[in-house]
């Protein structure tokens, strides 16, 4: 507690309250917690390690790409910058989730193949991508991009990745960039199988609602 | 008639694979060794708050979570730090974050709160010196919010947003050939309409993250984008 006389005549004292003097006075709801000062541990114990075992930036890129367990599992315990055709993966020899992720494309396209047609292959997306950028895109910077101005969206209209709001129909969006060619309408179901939209949308939900956003909880 | 068969047979195959790649899409059906774990991350969403300097971060954990018992016992486990992950200057390490720990029936919360160098990565302890704020846990018929420092915070179990034709790829992945594709629209039924999951949210102004980098997509061919964070999730378990 820091106390000092004033300049005046009648010898008061004048207590100066503040959130360091380790002790609980003022509003504090505890020593130099509560009140005006920041909110109460209370003694509860947070000590220790963390290490990460999950880790999620856009929507379902490891598991789409990764082809199996070890993979999936390989990307959720690695840094999300450690995820570039530059960075071996850790016990994987000299594959990079780049390198993983053009195989599992690859291989999604030859299911495609009639042996009796030319050979199809990914071409690029409607971003103008090849299969290079894209796969390195899709692992180099998996994370959601925020634009702090304007709008958010996963994809609205010609802008891509400024956020990903509750309405968001991300899962059209990936089929898109995985099946829509570079116009958008490749395997769209006029000419082979229907693979760019799974035709969902968000049906009864209601994400216009003030924070927490999200709709209470279904009950029976 | 012979090369009608051949193509049926690829596209069956194609679909069954197709299926085994959605249903883990979105990781709201981990195939991995988190699956069905209280570390398990369902989806991550990052949109403006309706303050427009503000924005909404939401995790969404252990789902789809059946309404009635399944979602009764579902809860934070206080072993698992929820940390969102903020880059700001564009090289994907977190320069800021934001984490979650639930302590009885009270979720934590600490930051925004800067990670130096030598502390980014993939351990970390929880950053107790910037406790920013508290909330009790919601529960099936409570909400509680929290607005009493800078920041607005949720968490507890919530219906879940997520909408997507599971059961179509179900019925595929079980041998039910489907070479058309995906369902008509009026056929197509979402796996998700009746589920809930395990939800953090957190409403930030934007002035706490830092200064936003050019877009990540800019590397990547992509033109005319805003300035952007960069923001991922995780989890940590405690060892």
């Amino acid at each position: 507690m820091f106390s000092c006389e004033d300049a005046d005549d009648f010898n008061n004292v004048i207590e100066q309250v503040t959130c360091t003097d380790g002790i609980q006075n003022g509003e504090e709801t505890g020593i130099d917690c509560g009140g005006e000062c920041g909110p109460c541990l209370n003694g509860l114990d947070f000590s220790g390690l963390y290490v990460q075992e999950d880790a999620l930036g856009r929507p379902g890129i490891n598991l789409v790409y990764s082809p199996n367990a070890a993979l999936q599992n390989a990307y959720n315990h690695s840094a999300t910058s450690d995820r570039s055709s530059l960075s071996p993966i850790q016990g994987m020899g000299q594959a990079t989730f780049p390198s993983v992720f053009q195989t599992s494309l690859t291989e999604y396209y030859a299911f495609y193949q009639d042996p009796n047609l030319p050979e199809i292959t990914f071409d690029a997306n409607v971003l103008g991508q090849d299969i290079t950028v894209f796969t390195e895109f899709l692992a180099a910077s998996d994370a959601l991009q925020v634009a702090p101005e304007g709008p958010t969206s996963f994809h609205s209209g010609d802008v891509w990745f400024t956020g990903r709001r509750l309405s968001d129909d991300v899962m059209d969006d990936t089929l898109l960039l995985l099946f829509g060619g570079p116009d958008g309408t490749r395997f769209d179901g006029v000419n082979g199988p229907k693979l760019i939209s799974d035709q969902v949308d968000s049906g009864d939900r209601n994400f216009g609602l003030p924070f927490p956003y999200l709709e209470a909880p279904l009950q029976q | 008639m012979k090369n009608k068969t051949k193509i049926y047979l690829y596209s069956g195959s194609l679909l069954g694979c197709l299926v085994a790649f959605l249903l883990m899409s979105s990781d709201q059906i981990d195939g991995n060794f988190v699956a069905n774990t209280t570390v398990d991350i369902a989806d991550f969403y990052a949109f403006e708050g309706q303050s427009p300097d503000h924005t909404v971060l939401v995790v969404t954990l252990q789902g789809p979570l059946s309404i009635g018992s399944v979602t009764e016992q579902a809860g934070f486990d206080p072993e698992v730090l929820i940390e969102f992950n903020i880059d700001n200057t564009g090289d994907f390490k977190e320069d800021v974050v934001i984490q979650a720990m639930r302590r009885d029936s009270v979720m934590y919360f600490f930051g925004p709160v800067v990670i130096d160098q030598e502390h980014q990565g993939l351990v970390r302890e929880v950053q107790v010196e910037a406790l920013s704020g508290q909330v009790q846990i919601s529960t099936l018929d409570s909400l509680y919010i929290s607005e009493d420092s800078a920041l607005r915070l949720f968490a507890g179990p919530r219906r879940d947003p997520f909408f997507f034709d599971q059961n179509r790829f179900n019925s595929m992945r079980n041998g039910t050939l489907a070479p058309e594709g995906f369902s008509s629209a009026a056929e197509a039924q979402d796996y998700f309409a009746q589920s809930n999951v395990l939800a953090v949210v957190v409403e930030v102004p934007n002035d706490l993250l830092g200064t936003a980098p050019a877009h990540a997509g800019t590397s990547y061919g992509l033109e005319n984008l805003p300035n952007a964070y960069n923001i991922w999730v995780s989890t940590k378990r405690k060892q």
